[in-house]
């Protein structure tokens, strides 16, 4: 016993070095399980009013430096938006195709109306590159629960942003879909191909989609978009992913892989939407 | 209360602090969509100059209260910042941080270093890693940041009075 007392004293850094990496592999193992939800949800909400309170100073820093170059921008824009309208003036609409986008609109607000907003404000970023996540000031006291889909608008369109995994009493966690470990059922929107999104890291410009079969390469065309299939139940159908860019064909692969590009900038990311899903 | 446990009480503070401007103001900084990695530039001052067991113990505890940041894999940064933490502890005395390249190296080698142990930790774990050449560009635009921006904050650290180094040592 004096021994192994003596052992331990010698070489105490290599001992406490041991049990730590032992800890840490374990909680690695026990990630995914409820024996580490409690912990995470603790020192989340804990951590979250220390990273509220920095972040709206570092937005109010960031938004001073932004209005400066903005005021150009947005007389560009003025301008472009200004051509666009006379460009839309001079394009004749044939009335089948209003017919039919408005049957699809109805849908869509049939849908809608089973889906309540959350909106929330993004609070802090991840620290490290190989992974995609962040945090929203919004949590258990909203009525946010884990795996709730997210939505952003940018540039005038609604897109997917990915999903809720940790929630903590006034914030939340969000895994962006550039995360390697995000996953989402998607189809084109046009030629109805079924297919599976997945991240290529945070600094990757496009989505990977996969598992398309390959006589679809014909019917799909540049720039075509792609949306939530609705299949697996966690995303509602119909919230736009991202355009076709790149096509990947090896001529031994018996799918196809597609680059897509998404729709949302995970990057500029400001504003978001959790939906919550009602029966 | 103990020397030892209040050093590491009071670098856990730093720590905290490093985390919070690291996933707040830091976003203005990014180049790539890459931010320098101020907690393990702190975190290798803290174990070159007071050693093994505050750097390994400030890695462990700066991982977790990384996961808490993130929300993520609770032990990856742990497991990752440990190693790190240990490492460069075993240079504690031999080395001095008052020269501008050492800093520069020092963080260079911890940002290579943390890259390849995440990369084999993704490995072991079987945790789905970004594209390798995505991982690989943002690995060296990381350490070129870090390098660059550690011999400012070595300056600034070693300004704080339970950082310095013990009066029997030169460095």
């Amino acid at each position: 016993m004096l021994k192994f007392k003596g052992f331990i004293r010698k070489n105490k850094n290599i001992v406490t070095l041991f049990i730590l990496l032992i800890i840490s592999s374990c909680m690695i193992i026990f990630a995914k399980t409820d024996v580490m939800s409690a912990p995470n949800r603790i020192g989340m909400s804990f951590f979250a009013f220390f990273q509220n309170s920095t972040g709206s100073v570092a937005k109010w820093f960031s938004n001073i430096i932004n209005s400066i170059g903005k005021v150009e921008e947005l007389k560009q824009e003025l301008k472009q938006a200004e051509e666009e309208l006379l460009q839309y003036k001079r394009i004749s609409r044939d009335i089948i195709d209003l017919r039919k986008e408005n049957e699809e609109l109805k849908q869509e607000l049939e849908l809608l109306q089973d889906i309540e907003y959350i909106a929330a404000e993004i609070i802090a970023w991840n620290t490290e590159h190989n992974f995609s996540t962040v945090t929203i000031n919004k949590g258990q006291l909203s009525g946010i629960e884990k795996n709730m889909p997210v939505i952003a608008f940018q540039g005038g369109l609604q897109g997917l942003v990915g999903k809720i995994i940790s929630v903590g009493l006034n914030s939340a966690t969000i895994l962006t879909l550039a995360d390697a470990s995000s996953y989402v059922s998607s189809r084109f929107q046009d030629s109805d191909y079924v297919g599976l999104i997945n991240g290529r890291g945070v600094n990757s410009e496009y989505l990977l989609m996969s598992g398309v079969k390959k006589h679809a390469a014909s019917e799909i065309q540049y720039g075509d978009i792609i949306e939530s299939s609705g299949l697996g139940g966690l995303y509602p159908k119909g919230i736009a992913i991202g355009r076709y860019r790149k096509i990947q064909a090896k001529e031994y692969d018996t799918t196809l892989k597609f680059e897509i590009e998404p729709v949302i900038d995970f990057s500029r990311l400001e504003y978001v939407y959790i939906l919550k899903v009602t029966d | 209360m103990d020397k030892g446990f209040k050093l590491i009480m009071l670098s856990l503070l730093l720590l905290f602090i490093a985390l919070l401007l690291q996933s707040t103001f830091f976003e203005l900084l990014k180049i790539h969509n890459v931010k320098p990695d101020l907690s393990l530039i702190v975190l290798i001052f803290i174990a070159t100059r007071k050693g093994i067991m505050p750097g390994q113990v400030c890695g462990f505890f700066l991982g977790l209260l990384q996961a808490f940041f993130s929300g993520i894999a609770t032990g990856f940064f742990a497991l990752t910042k440990t190693i790190i933490g240990f490492v460069f502890g075993l240079t504690e005395g031999t080395i001095s941080v008052s020269f501008f390249i050492i800093p520069f190296l020092l963080a260079g080698a911890a940002t290579i270093m943390k890259g390849i142990i995440s990369g084999l930790v993704h490995i072991i774990f079987a945790i789905p890693a970004p594209d390798i050449w995505v991982f690989i560009l943002n690995v060296c635009i990381e350490t070129v940041y870090n390098a660059v921006l550690a011999p400012i904050i070595f300056l600034l650290l070693r300004n704080i009075r339970f950082l310095k180094p013990e009066k029997s040592e030169v460095y």
